[in-house]
């Protein structure tokens, strides 16, 4: 799942790198390549647009359900980044989700700061505690990481359970958020319907810059360094600050999650640290997809519609999404975002008239993810 | 102090008997078992309905079979699957297991917590010389040690041992030798998942039942691992018995960092020996 990434993503899988035998020019694929681009930029315009009328579509108690999956999906598209990026597996990342959103109330309770400081400040708590957190565990390889983080979440959880006086525990904490935020009051964000511009807005943002990340050299060497960290070494490029900044970018996403719910719920409680919060956005992230920054939402969006579906039926929906799981990693490695391009691929073939070149291009390059998957 | 270096023993042979088995597919699976917690909770209360209707030697006896037994059942038909993809895959998916089984435990006996009642000959406590301790605990301590000690010797000197120690260094060589490696690692994750279930029945009296009750031995038995060392068994086993140790004594010297203790020592150990211990395999 990790390994093929660069080859399967479908922006970067008409580059010069990869070994399509029927690419005639490098002119000629580059000029795809940018077609590709120029595609992907308007499909997320009007993602982004058709996004903002949801309210006048969907019901409120809809457009709720719509939030908490905004929310989750931030969380899951700063895990599956991280994982497709660097191929490094997080558990801890609730804790950045949770250090945000009580810093957050932490300095609404004590500071008397304007609500947009307020909230930045918020998430640099969070940053920071990503960015230490990275300069200890980023060296460590693969698994040793994931159990790593599991076990820093999970002391952050401890450590808010016994700073009772700062988090008040399992009871939560109730914040009035007071000022105006972009032109309204911060309470009315409490109205999912106020507040959704704002939360699909950032989802939107994040969604493109971390696409945009991905696309840098930056983002090229982190995916040079995922596939092989010796020789990146050994060619003279650093392997250290990269993925701490990587890991850093990912946690500074988790933190804009967790200000972005307690802007909207006004309330957190410790259960944002308990290390389930990480999990679910996690196996929502991987059954989204990691390859595409449009899986972990949509995975976000897929978890939230089943849970509530499932929740008048004696709430299984742990065993089911637990099931979920095992068949994604046993199938379809690559998540919702694989299933929908093996089914645009397939329908693209069986098309008579298809553009010239695609065709013979797309034919090579399904052999060869059949053979990565085996 | 006797009883506290005894508690950290009682406790500490639990981390062992978990962790050893989690060391042991890790060596020979490359995975993590990140369901080793969810098998030892559901052994625990598959112990607790058993020793209910029968009696707790019952339990001890049959839980680890059935567990063993579901363990070939995961190997044959999942992770079997996963060999040659990314570790992270057969992670995500022993992830799914734990979620499967917490639905379980939670749908079939409920989120109260329970206790087991230790059998009749158990119960009480035993003048030692020094001290008088609960028998049940020493008998954990014994119960645990006996128990690796037999591992450690089967790893030695058996030919299944010896194959399952090759194959957990080079698992192409080994299976060129002529080694069924499917096999032994199947051995392997059945042995691991029964003992996890022998952990998860010896906790029954001792420690109390609950739902969340996987997921914290599990992050401590991730400790352990990580201070022992990826990739060795008795690095766990070291690390095990000294975690155990200072998690008592810490809760008696200074309650209110007892929790953050086991943590401090992973890192600690990860500053200055990011392998652990006795690890030897860094890359993965």
């Amino acid at each position: 799942m990790i390994g093929n990434v660069t080859e399967t993503l479908p922006a970067e899988a008409a580059l010069p790198s990869s070994p399509a035998p029927a690419a005639p020019t490098v002119a000629a694929t580059l000029r795809r390549a940018n077609r590709s681009v120029r595609w992907q930029v308007l499909g997320w315009l009007v993602l982004a647009l058709a996004g903002l009328g949801a309210p006048w579509v969907i019901s409120l108690y809809q457009l709720q359900l719509a939030q908490q999956a905004v929310v989750m999906g931030l969380l899951a598209l700063s895990i599956g980044w991280l994982l497709r990026q660097t191929g490094q597996l997080s558990f801890g990342h609730a804790a950045f989700y949770g250090i945000a959103g009580y810093g957050t109330a932490y300095v609404v309770q004590h500071a008397d700061l304007p609500i947009g400081l307020t909230l930045l400040a918020g998430i640099a708590v969070g940053t920071l505690a990503a960015l230490v957190v990275a300069l200890v565990t980023i060296r460590t390889p693969g698994i040793a990481f994931a159990m790593l983080t599991l076990a820093i979440g999970m002391l952050a959880w401890v450590a808010g359970g016994q700073l009772h006086s700062i988090t008040r525990g399992a009871d939560g904490l109730n914040v009035q958020l007071e000022g105006s935020l972009l032109g309204k009051e911060a309470v009315m964000y409490g109205n999912p319907v106020e507040a959704w511009p704002l939360v699909w807005g950032v989802l939107m943002i994040s969604m493109a810059v971390l696409w945009a990340l991905s696309r840098s050299t930056w983002g090229r060497r982190l995916a040079s360094i995922r596939d092989n960290e010796e020789r990146m070494r050994f060619s003279g490029y650093a392997t250290y600050w990269p993925r701490v900044l990587a890991f850093t970018v990912s946690g500074l996403i988790a933190s804009v999650a967790g200000t972005l719910n307690l802007v909207t719920t006004s309330f957190i409680s410790l259960s944002a640290l308990f290390w389930s919060t990480s999990g679910i956005a996690l196996i929502v992230a991987v059954i989204g997809g990691v390859r595409s920054v449009l899986g972990p939402p949509l995975g976000a969006v897929l978890f939230v519609l089943l849970q509530n579906y499932l929740a008048g039926s004696g709430n299984h929906y742990q065993a089911v999404i637990g099931l979920v799981l095992i068949a994604v990693v046993l199938i379809a490695p690559g998540g919702c975002v694989e299933i929908a391009e093996r089914v645009y691929r397939a329908t693209l073939s069986r098309l008579p008239h298809r553009p010239g070149g695609s065709g013979t291009a797309t034919a090579p390059t399904r052999g060869e993810r059949r053979a990565a998957a085996r | 102090m006797f009883v506290q270096v005894l508690n950290g023993l009682a406790f500490g042979v639990l981390l062992l008997v978990l962790s050893s088995g989690l060391a042991l597919i890790f060596g020979l699976r490359g995975v993590v078992n990140f369901a080793h917690g969810a098998i030892y909770m559901l052994a625990a209360y598959v112990a607790f309905s058993i020793s209910d209707r029968t009696s707790f030697w019952v339990a001890l006896l049959t839980v680890p079979v059935l567990l063993a037994a579901a363990g070939l059942l995961v190997d044959r038909y999942g992770l079997r699957f996963l060999v040659g993809r990314s570790p992270l895959d057969m992670v995500l998916m022993t992830f799914g297991i734990t979620f499967v089984v917490a639905d379980v435990v939670q749908t079939v006996w409920g989120t109260q917590a329970r206790t087991i009642d230790p059998p009749a000959a158990l119960t009480g406590s035993t003048d030692l010389g020094f001290a008088t301790y609960p028998t049940y605990r020493l008998f954990v301590i014994v119960m645990g040690l006996l128990v690796c000690a037999g591992l450690m010797a089967w790893l030695k000197l058996s030919r299944t041992g010896l194959f399952v120690r090759a194959s957990g260094d080079d698992r192409v060589t080994a299976g060129a030798m002529g080694v069924n490696v499917d096999r032994v690692s199947a051995t392997v994750v059945a042995l691991g998942f029964g003992l996890a279930g022998l952990a998860g029945v010896l906790a029954g009296p001792y420690l109390t039942l609950s739902p969340a009750m996987g997921t914290e031995i599990l992050i401590t038995t991730f400790i352990v691992v990580v201070v022992g060392g990826l990739g060795s068994i008795g690095g766990p086993m070291i690390a095990a018995l000294l975690i155990g140790l200072v998690n008592a004594l810490a809760t008696v010297q200074a309650p209110s960092l007892a929790a953050y203790v086991p943590y401090l020592l992973m890192l600690v150990v990860l500053l200055l020996r990011p392998q652990g211990i006795a690890g030897r395999r860094t890359a993965l």
